[in-house]
């Protein structure tokens, strides 16, 4: 058998591609280059497609997070918001969105007096509504700190904050003086019986300008 | 040789396309016959050869010289090829364009008892089960050594031993049963 298998080695020796011989290569080649190219076509699909949905995801969120009361994004944003503060139990958030909505506001609301613009009276509204969203979470934030027994200085000097920024639009923004004085009313409200004493030690109490006697 | 081929693996694994092409171009007839003792169609035998020269170029990078010789790598993407070939095909052994291919590469007038005798360790070989087929290729035509079928196969040296006894055997009863 060993004899048979040798021959049988030389028909199997002499067995030739010929097709593959003349343009096997070449057929491989062309195989080859067509597999570079998907996969280099797919490689930049994928980059495009992560920084597309990255750049989309990014200039959604600071849209979303700059939206302005009134504005299509704006419910977007509160009901972020909402979930943001019912996970973390941090109340502060509200407020400090509530001052940059009202500054917001307020610069928009110049705009529109600049433009003549018949929304103008709208944005009024606004800004209105969004002192008073304003009011409310900063009352919120006292319940809780008043809750728990505990005096926040943190909290005080960025009430004292944000009447600062209040007091400062007012001197650029004559025409929302009457809604940012209601404003700083609350910045007023919101402290403490101690912080609310002025130098001479009189109390602001709600409500009041805090002009001294 | 080896050394070349080493360079032209290098090279390849690089992405040189035109070092692989050398490659292709000593190993084709070899894969080629393998695979065409396996499934005896010469147009499937072709593609199929392609196929495993893709396949290798594909995970060209993932040879290692220190695991193994490149013919056992190549043979082994071939024989696992083949496999595919056969569970999709559900076919494995006769081709009767086999019988026309010797038939017609040979002078049978002048050699006609000796064809008959090759015929005859042809067709039982062609009766054989794939994987002991190949043993017998491995072993006898592409004159492989142990180890390297052991490579192919994923086997040891000894289990191979016994596996190419355990074909020869099973050959000889074939023909032994004419």
């Amino acid at each position: 058998m060993h004899d048979s298998l040798k021959k049988l080695k030389k028909d199997y020796l002499d067995i030739e591609p010929q097709t593959l011989l003349e343009s096997g290569w070449r057929g491989l080649e062309q195989r080859i280059d067509r597999q570079r190219y998907s996969r280099r076509l797919f490689a930049f699909s994928v980059i495009f497609s992560v920084i597309l949905l990255v750049a989309t995801g990014t200039f959604s969120v600071q849209m979303t997070q700059a939206a302005l009361p009134g504005e299509v994004l704006y419910p977007l944003k509160r009901t972020s918001e909402n979930v943001v503060t019912l996970l973390s139990n941090d109340k502060n958030m509200p407020v400090e969105n509530r001052v940059k909505e009202i500054m917001g506001l307020v610069e928009k609301e110049e705009k529109l007096e600049r433009e003549k613009s018949l929304r103008q009276q709208e944005v009024h509204v606004k800004i209105l509504e969004t002192v008073g969203e304003y009011s409310k979470n900063v009352s919120e934030v006292r319940g809780d700190l008043e809750k728990s027994g505990s005096k926040d200085e943190n909290f005080q000097k960025r009430l004292d904050d944000h009447r600062g920024k209040f007091e400062s639009l007012i001197q650029k923004h004559p025409s929302c003086a009457k809604e940012l004085q209601g404003a700083i009313e609350i910045t007023k409200s919101g402290k403490s019986e101690d912080g609310n004493k002025d130098e001479n030690g009189n109390s602001g109490g709600s409500g009041s300008s805090g002009k001294g006697s | 040789m080896e050394t070349e081929i080493l360079y032209l693996v290098r090279q390849s694994k690089k992405g040189r396309k035109e070092a692989f092409g050398k490659l292709y171009t000593l190993y084709l007839k070899k894969v080629y016959r393998f695979i065409y003792y396996m499934v005896y169609d010469t147009a499937v035998a072709q593609d199929l050869t392609q196929d495993t020269f893709f396949k290798v170029w594909r995970s060209i990078s993932g040879f290692r010289e220190d695991k193994g010789t490149f013919s056992g790598y190549l043979f082994a993407i071939a024989r696992n090829v083949v496999i595919d070939y056969s569970r999709k095909k559900k076919e494995s052994r006769i081709g009767p364009e086999m019988e026309d291919n010797i038939a017609s590469s040979e002078d049978i007038e002048e050699q006609l008892v000796a064809e008959e005798n090759r015929k005859d360790v042809q067709n039982s070989l062609q009766k054989l089960d794939g994987d002991s087929r190949q043993l017998i290729i491995f072993r006898y035509f592409e004159e492989l050594s142990i180890s390297q079928i052991g490579e192919v196969l994923g086997k040891k040296d000894g289990n191979v031993r016994v596996l190419i006894f355990r074909a020869l055997k099973k050959l000889k009863k074939i023909m032994g049963g004419k």
